[in-house]
């Protein structure tokens, strides 16, 4: 695995200590990745749903998986600093060999393997020292080790960060991919074992375990609210970066947008529940005043991505627009939105994605419909029935049924799975078209 | 003669949809003032009373989760910004990017059904679910943790490079470079991101309400107590309602946290002047 040239003119220690440590952390990555998995290959093999229910332990593995594969990271890390007989090596080698003695004798359950990569820690510390010894001429200076230790300590901070984001994702995978399947996206005739479920839930009635409709209704909320904050935002950005010089005006546009940038979803929310209700008689969560609450939040985005956008193009397109006598109305149609247009279809978008996400405005304005879609669909005054608050309704189905209890929360899983696939798609789209219609505008 | 009209009308349709943002601001903070203006007017002669709480775990929640989120932000951005290679950058950045856009909803299942039990085998819960407060830091230091690095890299980043070729031709090792001469320069901009991403973890309803408990609180600084913040409260309130009764507490409640966020906005905005003030003077 590890090529011979790798070694060679190292001391035997050296190398001694290295092998032991990298054997280390390999034990640790191969059990962390067994516990991490635990749960899907019992669930391979013993095909839930309907079997035993294997998760009385599976959030503490999944932790537990997390932390040894961090330390897996670190021995790796350390057992290259080895190789080049630095001191950072040794005391993280012998600091980790000790962390899994005391692992060992905490959680009797893995008693072997800390055992077992304590040992070959310290023994590799222990060889990297003797190497160390033996060569007094490579002496790294303590600075070198700070500075090394300083940016171990930087690159696991990273790592946490990004791990985190990977971690969620295995997670709602792990749990949500094995009640995924064409029906689940989208009939409102789910198969047998969906019906069973909510036979167990109670209180869903059968046959509603699909998100098609849900789905459905969030692209329509959505849909209403980017026709609002579209014009919207478009218009503001032009007259901002094109008709407005900077001052005391466009500073004060550029302050109300912020503001309303940080106005928080609850207060949108509870804005929505009453406003429309009280003064237009509206019903209290309709299509329309989702939408438009959806709208205000989004609007401050789509402003700042296509100012940006349009204050990129630059000043020669519009000079020689101007010099062929175009007016300034028709400059900006044919030249500026022209040239911004990656910028602010990717931006408009990027803001669908979001807008489809948010919840707690949708959920209070725009419905929690849990069942279907309404038969007739009216602006003003239907229910609608959206991805995220499908998602909260499965939430709070829980009851005190173990078995249940499970289910809902892997059906919860498997919904995100949909919301975060619906995200992630958009995503790419949006920077698919920026690619694209760039390289378009470029060419030409 | 005809085309000026044309643009004129065209000017003035732009102008409309640059106020509507104005409009819209006012229109949500006046309705919800007028509407929660006898709430707060009672509060403010009585005493808050039962909203303190409300108040003290709003603020714990966010500047614990904020405490978090900065520990492990700060040194990211920092390598993001001082050490890393390309390499590494074009994996940090990007999944920050998506982290951001996990939505809300997501985050509480992922809180609930996963750090939430792993907290109550971890440290024994006041209750058996393990919604509580720690949960909640935890899922919102995860939420705010882009916030924390983006804008702290770009502090970091807006630092002149001749800067640190000065210090380092100094004989300062790099590290030395970013903690005497780097961070100090950045201060206020970093400074500006922990206090951004306090407001908006402060405002954040959807994954606190799942993970929080949704109880009463008190004035403790038990983390594994349940409670409830402003918005969570606001959230169960209009939640749990069937029939219209007496609202204005709540808006009473969302003017206060109005308020709140309001406050940080505006020391993130103060702090942006002075930066700049700063420049230009030095």
């Amino acid at each position: 695995m590890i090529p011979r040239a790798y070694f060679k003119g190292l001391k035997k220690e050296t190398v001694l200590s290295a092998i032991a440590v990298y054997a280390g952390a390999g034990l640790v990555a191969a059990y962390a990745i067994t516990i991490l998995f635990e749960d899907l290959i019992f669930s391979v093999t013993n095909t839930l749903p309907f079997g035993a229910l294997p998760l009385t332990d599976t959030f503490a593995n999944l932790v537990w998986s997390i932390v040894f594969l961090f330390m897996a990271i670190l021995l790796f890390l350390s057992g290259y600093s080895l190789t080049e007989s630095q001191v950072v090596g040794i005391l993280m080698a012998g600091a980790i060999g000790l962390c899994f003695i005391s692992i060992s004798l905490f959680r009797q359950a893995d008693i072997l393997l800390g055992l077992a990569t304590g040992s070959f820690c310290i023994f590799g510390a222990v060889m990297g020292f003797l190497a160390r010894r033996k060569s007094p001429v490579v002496r790294t200076s303590p600075r070198v080790v700070e500075e090394n230790l300083i940016k171990i300590c930087l690159q696991m901070a990273g790592l946490i960060a990004v791990g985190s984001l990977f971690t969620i994702i295995a997670v709602v995978f792990i749990r949500g991919a094995h009640y995924v399947s064409p029906s689940f996206l989208v009939s409102g005739t789910p198969p047998g074992q969906f019906q069973k479920i909510a036979a167990i839930l109670g209180g869903f009635e059968t046959g509603v375990f699909g998100v098609g409709p849900a789905i459905v209704g969030s692209l329509l909320v959505c849909g209403v609210c980017e026709l609002t904050t579209i014009p919207l935002g478009l218009g503001s950005a032009v007259y901002l970066a094109e008709y407005t010089p900077q001052n005391m005006f466009s500073r004060i546009i550029h302050f109300f947008v912020e503001l309303l940038a940080g106005i928080p979803s609850i207060i949108l929310g509870i804005f929505g529940y009453t406003f429309f209700y009280y003064s237009f008689n509206w019903a209290r969560q309709s299509l329309l005043g989702g939408a438009l609450c959806l709208a205000f939040m989004t609007l401050p985005w789509n402003i700042r991505v296509t100012e940006e956008a349009i204050k990129t193009v630059s000043d020669d397109f519009k000079a020689a627009s101007y010099a062929l006598g175009a007016t300034k109305l028709q400059t900006i149609r044919r030249v500026v939105l022209e040239v911004a247009s990656p910028g602010i279809l990717t931006g408009i978008l990027l803001g669908f994605g979001a807008a489809f996400g948010e919840a707690a405005v949708v959920i209070f304005t725009a419905g929690n419909a849990f069942y279907n879609l309404p038969s007739q669909i009216s602006l003003t005054n239907s229910n609608m029935p959206t991805l995220p608050a499908w998602i909260y309704q499965i939430f709070r189905g829980e009851t005190t049924n173990e078995l249940a209890r499970v289910r809902a929360q892997d059906v919860a899983f498997a919904g995100s799975l949909i919301l975060i696939a619906i995200f992630l798609a958009i995503t790419i789209v949006a920077l698919l078209v920026r690619n694209r219609l760039s390289k378009k505008l470029s060419a030409t | 003669m005809k085309r000026r009209i044309s643009e004129r009308i065209f000017e003035l349709l732009l102008l409309l949809s640059a106020i509507s943002s104005i409009v819209i601001v006012f229109l949500l903070i006046g309705y919800l003032g007028l509407q929660g203006y006898p709430a707060v007017a009672n509060w403010l002669l009585n005493g808050f009373g039962f909203l303190v709480p409300y108040m003290f775990t709003t603020m714990y929640v966010g500047v614990g989760a904020v405490a978090i989120a900065t520990a492990i932000g700060l040194p990211t951005a920092i390598y993001l910004a001082e050490f890393s290679g390309l390499r590494i950058r074009n994996l940090i950045k990007p999944s920050m990017e998506t982290l951001s856009g996990i939505p809300s909803v997501v985050m509480g299942v992922i809180g609930a059904f996963m750090i939430a039990p792993a907290v109550t085998s971890f440290f024994g819960g006041s209750s058996t679910s393990g919604l509580c407060v720690l949960t909640a830091w935890i899922v919102l230091a995860i939420m705010s943790l882009p916030f924390v690095v983006s804008i702290s890299e770009d502090a970091l980043r807006a630092v002149p490079n001749s800067y640190r070729e000065a210090s380092q031709g100094l004989g300062a090792t790099k590290w030395q470079t970013t903690f005497r001469v780097v961070l100090p320069e950045a201060r206020s901009g970093i400074l500006a991101a922990i206090l951004l991403a306090l407001a908006s973890a402060l405002g954040e309803t959807m994954a606190v309400w799942m993970v929080i408990g949704n109880t009463v609180p008190t004035i403790s600084l038990n983390p594994l107590l349940r409670a409830d913040v402003i918005s969570t409260y606001i959230a169960r309130y209009i939640y749990g309602q069937e029939s219209v009764g007496d609202l204005t507490p709540l808006y009473g409640a969302g003017f206060i946290l109005l308020v709140m966020i309001g406050a940080i906005n505006i020391t993130v905005a103060l702090l942006a002047r002075r930066r700049v003030y700063a420049k230009t003077q030095g």
